[in-house]
């Protein structure tokens, strides 16, 4: 890489990056105006902070997460960080699933009783009315009976997509 | 992170077994035959990715291919395809398969999030199988199907009734040749809450491996496997094998960690720059000595070239500089040799085997350190890839004892561990850990280390007919229960004497320096058998050889306890000649205590032979009624201890022994007496508290020809028993019929 470390950062971004230390970390809100250099401050603090921690990174086996809106952002940063392996960029989606992904058992058991809820909840409703004829009243009925047959194919799925 | 215990099953003996790992250092011992290497060929095997190619049907347990080839032949007869079995389950009994049990702290959840089993997990231990299995059931099914009928029609068509075994006879014939097109490691995720289970876990139904080796990342693996290939100057063996030689390992090292051309900075300048400066020169000197050949060349004018100039340019690669034999000398010249003295040098091969290979072994052992740690260029290369350090380092060392002598043995032992951590970030520090595992056939490096981590393997004999012996393994650590002063004393002992328990067949426990010297010829002269096994003989007295016998049971090791009747008074514990009748005791410990667990003397001399023998393992052999021509007269006498016994036993040479000094001139005067209570009074005054017992043997040992001495009828008893036991034992191990060849 051709960066120049010991070009000072602005005071704006050196504050920001005050604000990364790994041993005293502190959260922090940036907001400015469209087109005024958020990602620009964002990524130049990231790149030295990659420059003063890899190898401490490295040791611990961690990265930096870095959660975006969209996927446009998402790439923009990734391209300015040079697709740096030390950086994790995903959109908040992105990075929940890849958290919960490994475990289908759990996330099975969860929708079990999710359903199972969902269709006592939707059961209790449908004794409740007096008009079986009204479209409430069918809407309700179908919906039962796709919760129903959710949770019957359940056990049989290996592989859970978001 | 580490590991915490691995099962292993189905693999060569190893059918089913557990080996738990100490936290740093783990030694795999145990007799001939008895799977250590098995272990380690199994952690090689399936942890080392490149070596999993390695797997052959021969690594599968023998006594299982039985059921294997019932599956197949299932397969076969089953005509109209109704219940054609095709699921995995009932192949996951008899393949090979390791479960890894490694210990996790919460807080290193990061690495371990892609194999823990659900959320809820908070630490603790995660446990991984990689079983090798078919990779599609149906595929194996129909390429069986169609190799094995396509045999059989052929074979049938030929009609002159000779009788042809063609390929495959059974899938064990098909599977020697097509065992890697279909079969797979896979590796499938493992219940905590079932990890301390006797027996290893049934993985719940449609359970699905995981799409990659989960270790990656986890563990660096390194291995020293026993073959070393060093390099006689002589030998015409040269090429591959000899790569651990320094030279070799510098080179490696070089290139990985050190070479200037790869990613230079700033200190690298400098070398690059006088490479470079030397080429030029080389280039040109090159040029100027060539110059009136290529004008020659270049004179021929080939027609269709416009310009045929021919240039010389020569390279020079710092890594080839290592490339040749002298690369590593020896300095021989003494450290005071003035400058200028002309330096006498030795290349690396004429250097002692020993030495190098201590000095390989721990230059492997500091080749993975720095490996590990990414030191040098190697951390430069990963720092813009996705690699990390693995949190643990597991380095294999398969018998590090080849051609060194005890006390280098001893010494690599106790520095081979703390090279492996001796970098600023691992030492003591926890973030990293190391776990060494040795396996050994030599009891210098077993008693080097801690008794805690000791592993036992332990041959053990087939359960019932058509099935193959197996193996166990005995985790030495809760032998003596904790730092309790049985412990200490049997560790100190087997340590102070270097017994080698741990590589014998069988062992037998003498009382003293009499029986120790004369036992051997004993076994040698009359019981030849016997002589054909590893018998380790160890000199520790009726007083204490009772406090081996935990570790004795343990090990499930064949013990021949010879000791002494120790006759004591009734009320009092001072010695008496032993009589009958005179509510007499023994003051042994062995007999009192361990077996056959008798305090009466009478009691003690009526024992029978089967009374002296506790569960088939343990013999206890002690002095009783020996019956005798005295004088021309039988006689009953009763020994009091082995030199007694001696005496008596062999009457006729001690009666000629008058000349001579010392304790064989007492005894030979006692056996001189007229009768034979004189002379076993005697015999027993002779045998007092300062009696040269030691000296005794001495002197029987360069007078007389061990050949005529007849042993004491209790030691012949017991080597009988002992020979008898072994030859038992042998048939044990073998298979019993026809369940294929031996393993």
């Amino acid at each position: 890489m051709t960066i120049d470390y010991n070009v000072a950062l602005s005071p704006v971004d050196e504050e920001i990056y005050r604000c990364l230390d790994l041993d005293n970390p502190k959260s922090f809100f940036l907001f400015a105006g469209a087109g005024s250099g958020k990602t620009r401050s964002l990524v130049e603090v990231l790149k030295r902070f990659r420059h003063e921690n890899i190898t401490r990174l490295r040791k611990n086996g961690q990265k930096v997460a870095i959660i975006t809106y969209t996927n446009a952002a998402c790439d923009e940063i990734k391209n300015r960080l040079e697709y740096d392996s030390a950086f994790h960029v995903s959109t908040i989606h992105r990075f929940t699933w890849e958290l919960i992904n490994p475990y289908t058992n759990d996330i099975r058991r969860w929708l079990t009783t999710n359903l199972e809820e969902e269709i006592a909840d939707l059961r209790e409703k449908q004794s409740k009315s007096r008009n079986t004829a009204t479209k409430t009243y069918i809407d309700r009925e179908r919906k039962i009976e796709l919760k129903d047959r959710r949770l019957r194919i359940l056990p049989d799925i290996n592989h859970l997509n978001p | 992170m580490k590991i915490a215990f691995i099962d292993i099953q189905n693999f060569r003996k190893l059918k089913s077994c557990r080996v738990e790992f100490s936290e740093n250092k783990t030694l795999f011992v145990g007799a001939n035959n008895s799977g250590k290497t098995s272990a380690m060929d199994a952690l090689i095997i399936f942890l080392k990715r490149t070596r999993q190619k390695d797997i052959s049907t021969t690594d599968f347990t023998l006594s299982n291919w039985n059921n294997i080839n019932k599956i197949a032949t299932d397969w076969i007869d089953n005509k109209n395809h109704d219940d054609l079995n095709l699921a995995p389950g009932q192949w996951s009994k008899y393949i090979p398969a390791i479960d890894i049990w490694v210990d996790v702290k919460g807080s290193k959840i990061h690495y371990v999030s892609h194999i823990i089993p659900t959320l809820d997990w908070i630490g603790g231990k995660l446990g991984i199988r990689l079983k090798f299995e078919p990779k599609q059931i149906e595929d194996l099914y129909k390429s069986y199907k169609s190799a094995y009928e396509a045999a059989k029609n052929t074979s049938e068509a030929r009609k002159n009734g000779n009788h042809l075994s063609l390929w495959p006879q059974t899938m064990r014939d098909f599977l020697d040749k097509e065992l890697h097109r279909h079969f797979t490691i896979n590796a499938y995720i493992l219940d905590p809450s079932k990890c301390t289970d006797a027996v290893p876990q049934e993985l719940p139904e449609n359970s699905e491996p995981l799409a990659s080796y989960p270790f990656n990342g986890l563990f660096k693996i390194d291995i020293i496997n026993a073959q070393r290939g060093f390099s006689d100057p002589n030998s015409a063996e040269d090429g591959s094998r000899s790569d651990r030689r320094l030279s070799a390992q510098l080179r490696t090292y070089f290139e990985k960690h050190l070479n200037p051309s790869e990613l230079p900075d700033i200190n690298d300048l400098d070398a690059l720059d006088a490479i470079e400066t030397a080429r030029t020169a080389f280039d040109k000197r090159l040029k100027e000595s060539f110059k009136a050949s290529i004008s020659e060349l270049e004179g021929l004018n080939y027609p269709g070239f416009s310009d045929p100039k021919i240039q010389i340019s020569s390279k020079v690669n710092p890594l080839e500089g290592l490339n040749h034999d002298a690369a590593v000398q020896f300095n021989i010249m003494r450290d005071d040799t003035k400058p200028g003295d002309i330096a006498l040098c030795l290349p690396e091969k004429y250097n002692g085997l020993g030495y190098q290979n201590l000095i390989s072994m721990i230059f492997s052992l500091i080749r993975f350190r720095d490996e590990w740690m990414r030191i040098g260029k190697a951390g430069k290369r990963t720092e813009f890839s996705d690699d990390y350090i693995e949190p643990l380092h597991i380095v294999l060392i398969e018998e590090p004892e080849a051609h060194l002598h005890a006390q280098v043995q001893q010494v690599f032992i106790k520095k081979a561990y703390d090279v492996l951590r001796n970098h600023h970030d691992l030492g003591e520090n926890k973030q990293f850990s190391t776990q060494l595992v040795i396996s050994t056939h030599s009891s210098h490096i077993a008693h080097e280390i801690d008794f805690k981590s000791l592993r036992y393997f332990k041959r053990m004999p087939a359960k019932c007919a058509k099935s193959a012996p197996y193996a166990e393994v005995v985790n030495l650590s809760s032998t003596f229960g904790d730092g309790s002063d049985t412990a200490k004393f049997a560790t100190r002992y087997l340590k102070t004497t270097h017994c080698d328990l741990f590589f014998a067949d069988a062992a037998i426990l003498v009382e003293g320096p009499a029986e120790r010297m004369l036992v051997p010829h004993f076994i040698k002269n009359k019981f030849p058998e016997l002589d054909r096994n590893y018998i380790s003989l160890l000199e520790i007295g009726g007083s204490h050889a009772h406090r081996l016998k935990p570790l004795i049971e343990n090990l499930g090791l064949l013990t021949l306890v010879i000791t002494d009747l120790d006759s004591i008074g009734k009320d009092s514990t001072c010695k008496v000649l032993p009589e009958r009748g005179k509510e007499y005791r023994t003051g042994n410990d062995t007999i009192r205590s361990w077996v056959p667990l008798l305090t009466g003397l009478d009691e003690a001399l009526d024992a029978n032979a089967d009374d002296k023998v506790r569960d088939s393992l343990v013999r206890a052999a002690y002095q009783y009624e020996i019956e005798l021509k005295y004088n021309g007269e039988d006689v009953t006498a009763i020994p009091y201890t082995f030199e007694d016994a001696l005496t008596l036993s062999n009457i006729n040479i001690f009666k000629d022994k008058a000349a001579a000094t010392g304790l064989i001139k007492k005894m030979a005067d006692a056996v001189n007496k007229p009768t034979i209570s004189e002379a076993c009074k005697d015999l027993y005054g002779a045998l007092g508290k300062n009696s040269k017992k030691a000296e005794m043997a001495l002197e029987l040992l360069y007078t007389t020809d061990p050949n005529q001495l007849e042993p004491p009828h209790y030691i012949a008893e017991g080597l009988s028993w002992m020979q008898d036991a072994l030859r038992h034992r042998r048939q044990d191990y073998l298979i019993l019929a026809d369940g294929g060849e031996a393993n």
